[in-house]
């Protein structure tokens, strides 16, 4: 519809450009129904291919051939309006909208067949290609937050090599959940996972398929949410699809260039707030079994001379005041003792975000193109991750005869990333890897590697050179680590992906079209890994290369008979059918030195001390699907569409592997048949069903043996993760209704939907004890629903001639519920954090990833108990529900206001309803890192006089300077706000580092003798957050004129600005890692998330 | 017409290439990297050497078993190695319970009840007799790392774990079986698998079979018998301050009739891996470099060292640690203050453990059970109940051969990992003479004080890589008597535990069988075996 419009648009032009100049002459406004002048309306003589376009006022003026008699006024949006001359020199036309084509573009669907929005049964999202590159993203998805309701984006920290997370309507899997399915110009295309499997197993922050869907070239995003919608695609559509659709040459006429440069600087964003105030130590027992005195000094002769430190080597930071007084530091330095408070911020750096595009196009009625060329440059705020990155992208389209068109897109991507961010789990979520404030990041930075070029050298290990080691023993190394990993390091990958499809359309007949399609999305990646000796040669073999290679292949095909029967006037019968099928190619090795280098830091193979390594794997899936499909328009006003499809997967055993996704909806417009009042423009309900399914991961169901050599032996192994040969996909039911209507002209709309789903037969990785014999089994069990609402609304409240405010309320929200699981299984228990500290758990009539937990102990009246030893007593006789990790809502506020040339756009996002767990946030309360864990430490901090006595219990003391026998009077005293088991108010006092220490350290299970639990642990994670803001300003035609180009705009934009609202203390609400919604359930050890602004400059020529 | 034939024609060619067939589903079903197919010999060999977790091997000294679980947790509880004091020191690696606990059903029970499973299928007779050698050798092996199990946890799964495999996925929750009930199945069904060895006769095509499969002993029944014997002496003498009758009677039993039953009698015989290849080597490249990784630098524990070897000038010592800056050797007190630990730790104040006997050493065996720890059960057999040969003959074998296995150990390393170690001279006659007559090692005084020197030399013969041993033999016998500093920061373990706790999964995926022992899951429950 969209390309009609402009073909007319570009075609009166040009012919109204080289009109003769001997006829009438009629000239004019064209106004919209608030009488305010429309730019740009086409005004073409009827019967002719002469006509024009109204100037930036409405204003017009054309020349009318002898004997026309008559004009047509056309405008995107509304109404055309056809107007007889009658001798008149001066016609103003007034617009009005059009109801009947609320959406200028259309809706490409399933298989990239297109629809009219109007005869949708079903919900889909369109999200136009000027909405996603406003504030300049690095990737499609992150901006999408706000976009669509029942579309839930989730950003992984560290920047634009880091993988997006999209959900849609919901859980769809409670064990297999998947991104949604990515179709890229017809071609099912590579998205995936990443990080689901925790810190170990893959420490940097990988990303996913959809990074590399440039911005720059979507044409528009339809996001096809509810089974019906995305039916067609059987398997693949459980979790929803993702229909983008590229840019092309449209029918310009003569060449046109665009252009856009954004540059933009990256800073961390939410940082935890620390304490400054003490150094590092432990209670006064503790730090005496260290060799330190009460308050934690040890003193030391060194050299002579007497010199005290504190336990640089603690990972509590509950050591002396710092108060500037000479201390002998580990590096064997005297410094003062002072807190250095920025070591956070000064951990994370500024980083830059460079994004150079530029597009020639070209097109008429016989073919058209689009070239362009995208450039990415990206360093993001943690170490590491720089990235360049190289998009081509051709699309073109070209007519072979006037019934047989040919279009071929292709996309190249071409990707450099050196050290993509490491997970900065060894600083947040270990003891040794705290640093502590009187402890400055820089010398960290600093004595990482020794001036020799070597690994950093402890205190304990420093019999190679004396000179280089620490002196003494310090915490928080892993930040050295870190360094070491992140700039000693290379790891070096390379990406090149060739993304192209080409499909053929043959109009056999006026209504018989075959169109075939085949595609291909091919990655290649290769790293290497190059490690530096650590130790000179002669002192150990150290060092280590490695090289690898990656081939993901798609290769895809599909054919689509399409059959249009108008059986009269009110019937028009559309018939399809196709089959389509698709394989998938995955192929690795790798080599790499084993036993250190030969030669030090030179990374070759040939510098491996032993044979070098070798491995490889290859995987293979296929699949393929019949299909067929019927749509029914009755009146123009009731429109039915069903479809079926029959598929088979190979990752399913052969005897049961084919399956059927039927689907029905229909579209009932209401404005067509019931009178409205005047107000109301548009008006329709629609309604459908369908099923879509999940089939497990390639080669999951297999029942088989690893295979290894033993001293040249055979030997094999049954698997930990039993298979299942009797596997069937897990299906997913879903019906949904909803009403559109469109008001006031247009400018108030509402889209409503409420939808529900069932899952049955889930594929679950049983979790059993080891002493089974497996560590997991797969089976299909138990069912799961969801149902929800969303809401779509937009208002224009203020269209004058100067000013224009749009306004947008996306939201969508979600209830998930387990309704069934095997029999005798009331809880499926996902993981245990911290040895069980924590559950995340799925349990029947409630939805999946509850965290369970233990809590402390109340009486009968609810008072919480404290122990004879003055601490809260936890109750570990149950696991109580402590959250759940999945939001209720999720949506936002789109606002963009126009002032003649400037333009503001506005988007706020929100989430609600979900915990997290943070092991990061308990372990450094227990560690003394954070403000709150000041309360109690001295007097100034609400702590308590006491002295101990001879017995060893603490004595209440206040105002006095010594006990009764010259005891020490202490002032870091705390008492449990609850009663002991007599039902009397608690009032013995305990010492505040044990408070912290006993309470929120690692691990309260039972057995583990801890004094507090996890429920501290636990947060609401909600969130209020300015995503982005833009303000532009277009230079004006005179000026844009005399620049020679035809549109010129200047913006500067911010991302990820700040949280109007958090819940979470210390994190940020999306700093949690992984695009699994359990994974993403605890939060705190990936890193910090950035917040970017910038300018960015947008012409054409 | 032809135009237009054309048209649909090309738009077909493009999709017969990638039509599908029936067979390129079944072809693609199974990963290409695995085995669908299984046999016997091959589950046996699996079975033995269990690649797939080898970074958990409890025999050969792996990474993860040395560094994550062995060292930090039951070395220290025995000071088989020097430790700093600092916070938590005895309290327990829980998720490391979990790996080693794993470890253990997910390879040696799920291998056997595989290889049951295709015991089971043979139909031939014959041939089904004839692989009952795989069954009953590996039943030995079997019983070892149960043992291991027992003495660590106490009442763990037993006769019904590895249910799933039995079944082909049907989840069976395993009960518990008693730690007692545990030893008396293994002491009898040793006896029984030795004289079923003693009867054995083999089939020359299946022997060759076995010959090929069994990476331990490459085939030698008599070694099997001595490795059954031998494990079922260990076992009996470790239950016999608790079942002293029984004990006593399997010792008789054995001891007195070495035609029948050969135990270990000389470090030829020992039961072990011996390294060798690709994989059964000790500095590896795969699964991080072994013991090398495990054991560089780790300093000498205190009260072996400062007041059990030095005294005593033992000859192990210069091919068990490194001297010191002075040159002399050291451990690390177990009552100094973490700093000061630290601080002449930073002044190459301790020795460490000898690189070329054990860091560095490619060819470390993963050794079973040694001749030395042997004779030391005959030592206290005699000392005890009168048994064989004299206590004193016994016990001064059992440190020579300790000796001299120590040394070989040391001389076989073959600087596979790119050093220069000269193999260490042997101590000479002269000096193991002078060492056996010395104050804390002659075999003088009361009974009470001759077993403990015995059970202190079985202790230090554990040493350095065997803390399993060591712990056992400690928490049975009491000996050496060590102190341990009481920790102020730690509410679950102020001293070492008696066991180790549970793993999680059992809490919370076998909660019914769980809950029956969960009252004895508690640091400070002892195994049944510790009453002394």
């Amino acid at each position: 519809m969209k390309h009609k419009i402009l073909l007319t648009v570009v075609l009166s032009l040009f012919l109204g450009l080289s009109a003769w100049a001997q006829e009438v002459v009629v000239s004019g406004t064209i106004t919209d129904e608030t009488g305010q002048g429309i730019p740009g309306a086409s005004i073409l003589v009827a019967g002719t291919n002469v006509g024009t376009i109204s100037d930036l006022d409405g204003k017009y003026k054309l020349n009318v051939p002898a004997g026309k008699t008559k004009l047509t006024f056309s405008f995107v949006g509304y109404e055309p309006q056809d107007v007889e001359i009658g001798g008149k020199s001066t016609i103003d036309i007034q617009l009005s909208p059009d109801v009947n084509d609320l959406q200028e573009v259309v809706v490409t669907g399933a298989m990239g067949i297109e629809k009219d929005p109007r005869k949708l049964g079903y919900a889909v999202s369109t999200v136009g290609g000027e909405d996603i590159v406003r504030s300049a993203p690095t990737n499609v998805a992150s901006a999408l937050y706000a976009k669509a309701p029942g579309v839930t984006i989730a950003t992984n920290p560290g920047g634009s090599t880091s993988a997006v997370s999209v959900q849609i309507r919901g859980l769809s899997s409670i064990d297999s959940q998947r991104q949604p399915l990515l179709v890229v110009d017809g071609v099912i295309s590579r998205n995936g996972e990443a990080n689901n499997d925790g810190y170990w197993s893959s420490p940097r922050i990988q990303g996913n398929g959809l990074l590399d869907i440039n911005p720059e070239n979507i044409e528009s995003i339809n996001i096809l949410k509810g089974a019906a919608a995305s039916a067609l695609y059987g398997s693949d559509a459980a979790a929803g699809v993702i229909v983008i659709t590229t840019k092309d040459g449209g029918a310009s006429n003569g060449m046109g260039v665009d252009f856009n440069l954004s540059y933009g600087i990256e800073r961390v964003g939410v940082l935890p707030d620390v304490q400054n105030v003490f150094g590092p130590g432990y209670d006064r027992a503790t730090n005496m079994s260290q060799g330190a005195n009460e308050q934690g000094w040890v003193e030391r002769q060194i050299n002579g001379q007497t010199v005290k430190s504190p336990l640089f080597n603690a990972w509590g930071q509950f050591g002396p005041k710092m108060d500037g007084s000479d201390v002998y530091f580990w590096d064997g330095q005297i410094r003062p003792y002072v807190a250095y408070e920025d070591n956070l911020k000064n951990f994370y750096r500024t980083g830059h975000s460079g994004i150079y595009n530029v597009a020639i196009h070209n097109g008429n009625e016989k073919s058209n193109y689009r070239l362009s060329y995208t450039r990415n440059d990206y360093k993001g705020i943690m170490e590491g991750g720089e990235q360049g990155k190289n998009t081509f992208n051709l699309n073109s389209k070209y007519s072979i005869s006037p019934k047989l068109n040919v279009d071929l897109v292709s996309t190249y991507i071409n990707d450099k990333v050196t050290n993509r961010p490491w997970m900065v789990d060894r600083i947040s979520n270990n003891y040794s890897g705290f640093i502590n404030p009187a402890n400055n990041i820089e010398w960290y930075e600093q004595y990482y590697k020794t001036s020799k070029g070597y690994k950093y050298i402890t205190a304990g290990d420093n019999a190679y050179d004396p000179e280089e080691a620490f002196k003494l023993p310090v915490s928080g190394r892993d930040y050295m680590d870190y360094y070491w990993t992140q700039r000693e390091r290379q790891y070096i990958e390379q990406t090149n992906r060739l993304m192209g499809a080409m499909t053929l359309t043959y109009d056999i007949l006026d209504n018989l079209t075959l169109r075939g399609r085949v595609g291909t999305d091919y990655t290649g990646y290769a790293t290497e890994n190059k490690e530096p000796n650590t130790v000179p040669l002669s002192v150990n073999n150290s060092g280590y290369y490695s090289t690898e290679t990656n081939v993901y292949s798609i290769f895809y095909g599909d054919l689509l008979l399409s059959y249009n029967l108008q059986i009269n006037d009110k019937l028009n019968l559309n018939l399809r059918g196709g089959y389509q099928a698709r394989e998938e190619n995955y192929r690795y090795t790798s080599q790499n030195t084993d036993g250190g280098l030969t030669q030090e830091n030179w990374y070759s193979l040939k510098a491996s001390r032993n044979l070098t390594r070798g491995s490889s794997s290859r995987s293979k899936s296929i699949k393929d699907g019949l299909f067929a499909m019927a749509s029914l328009d009755i009146n123009d006003y009731l429109f039915i569409e069903t479809s079926i499809r029959q598929e088979r997967t190979s990752t399913l055993h052969f005897e049961n592997n084919k399956f059927y996704y039927p689907s029905v909806s229909a579209a009932f417009e209401l404005s067509q048949v019931v009178t409205l009042p005047a107000f109301w423009n548009y008006s329709k309900i629609r309604s459908s069903y369908g099923v879509v399914g999940n089939p497990p991961a390639l080669y999951r169901a297999n029942v088989s043996y690893s295979a290894y050599s033993i001293d040249g032996k055979p030997a094999l192994y049954p698997l930990s993760a039993y298979g299942n040969n009797n596997l069937k996909n897990e299906i997913k039911h879903e019906a949904e209704i909803g009403w559109e209507n469109k008001m006031f002209n247009n400018r108030f709309g509402l889209n409503l939907t409420y939808y529900q789903n069932k899952i049955n037969d889930m594929i679950l990785s049983l979790q059993v004890p080891s002493t089974t014999g497996a560590g997991n089994v797969l089976s299909n069990v138990g069912s799961m629903n969801n149902y929800g609402f969303e809401v779509g609304l937009s208002v224009t409240p203020i269209q004058t001639a100067n000013w224009n405010w749009d306004i947008q309320f996306n939201t969508g929200f979600n209830r998930n519920e387990v309704s069934e699981l095997m029999p005798g299984l009331e809880t499926l228990i996902h993981s245990r954090p911290d040895n069980g500290s924590l559950q995340i758990v799925s349990q029947i009539g409630q939805p999946a990833g509850d965290i369970m937990g233990y809590t402390l102990t109340r009486n009968e009246s609810g008072e919480l108990l404290v122990g004879d030893d003055g601490y809260y007593i936890p109750d570990y006789s149950k696991l109580v529900k402590l959250g759940n990790v999945q939001e209720k809502a999720a949506g936002g506020f789109i606002s963009n206001l126009n002032f003649k040339n400037f333009n503001l756009n506005t988007v706020i996002d929100y989430k609600w309803g979900a915990q997290v767990y943070s092991p990061s946030i308990q372990y450094s309360r227990s560690a003394g890192m954070y403000e709150e864990t000041l309360f109690g430490r001295s007097e100034e901090y609400g702590g308590l006089p006491y002295y101990e006595a001879a017995d060893g219990t603490f004595v209440s003391a206040p105002n006095v300077s010594a006990g009764p026998n010259g005891e020490t009077i202490f002032h870091d005293g705390m008492v449990m706000d609850g009663v002991n088991a007599d039902g009397e108010t608690n009032a013995i006092i305990v010492d505040a580092p044990n408070y912290y220490m006993n309470t929120y350290y690692w691990g309260s299970y039972p057995g583990s003798g801890l004094n507090g639990t996890y429920e501290s642990a636990v947060f609401d994670n909600n969130y209020i957050k300015l995503r982005e803001l833009v303000i532009s300003y277009t230079m004006p035609n005179s000026v844009t004129k005399k620049l020679k180009t035809q549109n010129l705009t200047l913006s500067a934009y911010g991302r990820n600005l700040f949280y109007l609202y958090k819940s979470l203390p210390h994190l940020d609400p999306e700093a949690a890692v992984g695009t699994n919604y359990l994974t993403r359930g605890g939060i705190g050890n990936g890193g910090a998330a950035s917040r970017s602004y910038g300018i960015s400059i947008r012409a054409s020529f | 017409m032809k135009f237009k034939l054309r048209h649909i024609s090309f738009v077909l060619l493009a999709v017969l290439a990638f039509g599908c067939t029936e067979s390129d589903f079944e072809d693609n079903y199974y990963d290409p990297e695995k085995s669908v197919a299984a046999s016997l010999d091959k589950l046996y060999t699996g079975f033995l050497y269990n690649h797939n977790l080898e970074n958990r091997n409890t025999t050969f000294p792996r990474y993860w078993n040395l560094f994550t679980f062995q060292i930090p947790m039951l070395g220290t509880y025995t000071q088989t190695n020097g430790y700093t004091n600092g916070q938590k020191i005895y309290e327990q690696a829980t998720a490391y319970n979990q790996d080693r606990w794993d470890y253990y059903y997910l390879s040696f029970v799920a291998s056997y009840r595989e290889m049951e499973n295709h015991h089971e299928a043979i139909e031939d007779e014959t041939e089904k007799e004839q692989y009952r050698l795989f069954m009953e050798t590996a039943k030995i092996h079997l019983y070892e790392q149960t043992s291991q199990m027992v003495d660590i946890w106490g009442d763990i799964p037993f006769t019904e774990a590895g249910g799933l495999i039995t079944t082909g996925g049907e989840i069976v929750r395993p009960k518990y079986d008693t730690a007692e009930d545990i030893y008396n199945l293994m002491l009898d069904d040793l006896k029984n698998i030795s004289d079923y060895l003693n009867s054995y006769v083999p089939v020359s095509f299946y022997k060759s079979a076995f010959d090929n499969a069994d990476v331990l002993h490459q085939g030698s029944v008599e070694k099997w018998k001595i490795y059954a014997n031998s494990l079922r002496l260990r076992l009996a003498m470790r239950i016999s301050y608790y079942d002293e009758a029984k004990a006593q009677a399997i010792a008789n039993e054995i001891l007195t009739n070495p035609s029948v039953y050969p135990v270990v009698s000389n470090i030829d015989e020992t039961v072990q891996f011996v390294a060798r290849g690709t994989e059964l080597n000790s500095v590896l490249g795969h699964h991080g470099a072994g013991i090398k990784d495990a054991t560089i630098g780790l300093p000498a524990p205190g009260y072996m060292v400062n007041e059990l070897m030095v005294p005593s000038k033992d000859p192990r010592l210069k091919a068990m640690f490194a001297e010191n800056k002075n040159g002399d050797f050291v451990g690390v007190p177990v009552d100094w203050a973490g700093s000061r630990v630290t601080d002449s730790l930073s002044a190459n104040y301790f020795s460490r453990l000898d690189t070329a006997t054990y860091s560095r050493n490619d060819k470390f065996p993963g050794l079973i059970i040694s001749a030395a720890e042997i004779s030391f059960f005959k030592a206290e057999a005699a000392e005890r109940w009168g048994i064989g040969a004299s206590a004193a003959e016994s016990y001064n074998t059992g440190i020579r051969q300790a000796i001299e296995f120590l040394y070989h150990i040391n001389s076989i390393n073959d600087n596979a990992d790119g050093t220069a170690f000269k193999a260490e001279t042997p101590p000479t006659e002269a000096e193991i003479n002078a060492f056996l007559a010395s104050d804390l090692i002659a075999y003088e005084g009361s009974m009470e004080e001759k077993l403990g020197k015995i059970a202190t030399q079985q202790w230090l013969n554990h040493g350095l890589m065997y803390a399993y041993q060591a712990w056992s033999e400690l928490r049975r016998t009491g000996y050496p008597k060590l102190n341990f500093v009481n920790d102020p920061s730690s509410t679950q373990s102020s001293l070492p535990p008696a066991r180790l706790l549970y793993p999680e999964t059992e809490r919370s995926l076998n909660t019914e069988n769980y809950n029956a022992v969960a009252a004895k899951d508690k640091v400070d429950v002892k195994i049944f075996w510790d009453v002394k």
